[in-house]
């Protein structure tokens, strides 16, 4: 057989080969529009499929949270049905606040990622318009010791921050604080070193003045009014 | 030896029959050179599967994606990385070489394409040579 018809069949051969393992290819679990073309050489094709849900934690058997005051640096304020930001010293006052993401029922499997995680506070007192702003606690309180003096440290940055000029729900994004919750937990996957910890927020008016800006506890008595956690995720 | 045209498009329609009969496989791998021979060798670099974790960005789009667990037998060789919707369609790519020295096991892809994160109901990978 002349050699070049040969070499000229073997190559149409292989532009014919992509396309064809491309259709055949769906073998593989890949198909339709996200299909990836199959080329030749190809050492491993593999695919993982998510489910999404959506957990809501609220109230005291899923909620920790507590006041602060500067003025009495010793006394804890974990049960009253407010917690108070306040930004001047010596009568500075804050909020902190974690959630017990073992109580989401279903329970959110492990390494699982966030969608989007919303934290919502009730704010029931706004007498002027002021930047409220969240930082991820970094070391681990109890709701009964926590006091001024015994504050956790916290993120050198801040989650995020909100300008309230009105009360009712407030919505703060944490969810990418969440996120590495959840993907870090029980064993940390890369690229975390280690498991992240949830302990939760600190609440915050940074600026200055006297101003105090009141929102709902888990303890308050409308559930409406109390600090909400609402976390979609896919695993 | 004389070869003609159609006998090699049956071959290979032949082949990626058979490799449509692997629809339940988690993992199909197979080597180019030896299709002309009528064989589907294996040649697979990785076998038990791979992890993610993912990055958003303030729309809660997915903005990297960290792929871990990867073989070091993979190194040297691309990984395609592909979002798709409920409906299978492409909401996001990306691909990365992966170092054929110092390899580490995983790679971490900037996302191409806005892909909500709530909107992704698979990951597709393929690693090619």
């Amino acid at each position: 057989m002349n050699l070049f018809r040969t070499i000229r069949l073997l190559s149409r051969a292989r532009r014919l080969l992509g396309l064809v393992l491309l259709i055949g290819g769906c073998g593989a679990g890949v198909a339709g529009a996200a299909a990836i073309t199959i080329a030749t050489g190809t050492l491993v094709v593999s695919s993982k499929t998510f489910t999404h849900a959506t957990c809501t934690l609220t109230g005291t058997a899923q909620t920790a949270d507590a006041e602060v005051r500067e003025a009495n640096a010793g006394s804890n304020f974990s049960t009253q049905a407010s917690m108070v930001t306040r930004p001047d010293a010596p009568n500075r006052r804050r909020g902190y606040l974690v959630f017990d993401l073992t109580k989401c029922s279903p329970a959110i499997p492990a390494n699982a990622e966030v969608d989007s995680a919303t934290l919502i506070l009730f704010a029931t007192g706004v007498p002027a318009t002021r930047t409220i702003t969240l930082y991820r606690v970094t070391s681990s309180w109890t709701e009964a010791g926590i006091t001024w003096s015994a504050q956790p440290t916290v993120a050198a940055s801040a989650t995020t921050s909100l300008s309230l000029s009105s009360t009712g729900a407030k919505s703060f994004d944490v969810t990418n604080d969440v996120n590495d919750f959840t993907q870090s937990a029980p064993t940390p996957l890369p690229p975390y070193a280690a498991t992240v910890p949830n302990d939760g927020w600190m609440i915050d008016d940074e600026g200055a003045g006297t101003t105090q800006i009141t929102f709902g506890s888990s303890e308050n008595g409308t559930a409406a009014r109390r600090p909400t956690l609402v976390i979609a995720y896919a695993s | 030896m004389k070869l003609k045209l159609s006998t090699v498009v049956g071959t290979l329609v032949l082949i990626a029959a058979a490799a449509a009969s692997f629809a339940a496989a988690a993992t199909l791998s197979m080597s180019s050179r030896s299709l002309g021979a009528g064989r589907a060798a294996v040649s697979v670099c990785d076998s038990d599967g791979f992890s993610y974790t993912h990055t958003l960005d303030a729309s809660q789009n997915v903005a990297t994606v960290t792929v871990s667990g990867i073989a070091a037998s993979c190194a040297g060789t691309t990984l395609q990385l592909t979002l798709a919707d409920a409906g299978n369609a492409s909401i996001g790519s990306a691909s990365a070489l992966l170092p054929a020295s110092g390899f580490l096991g995983q790679v971490t892809l900037t996302i191409t394409g806005a892909a909500p994160s709530a909107n992704v109901s698979f990951y597709r990978v393929a690693v090619t040579s």
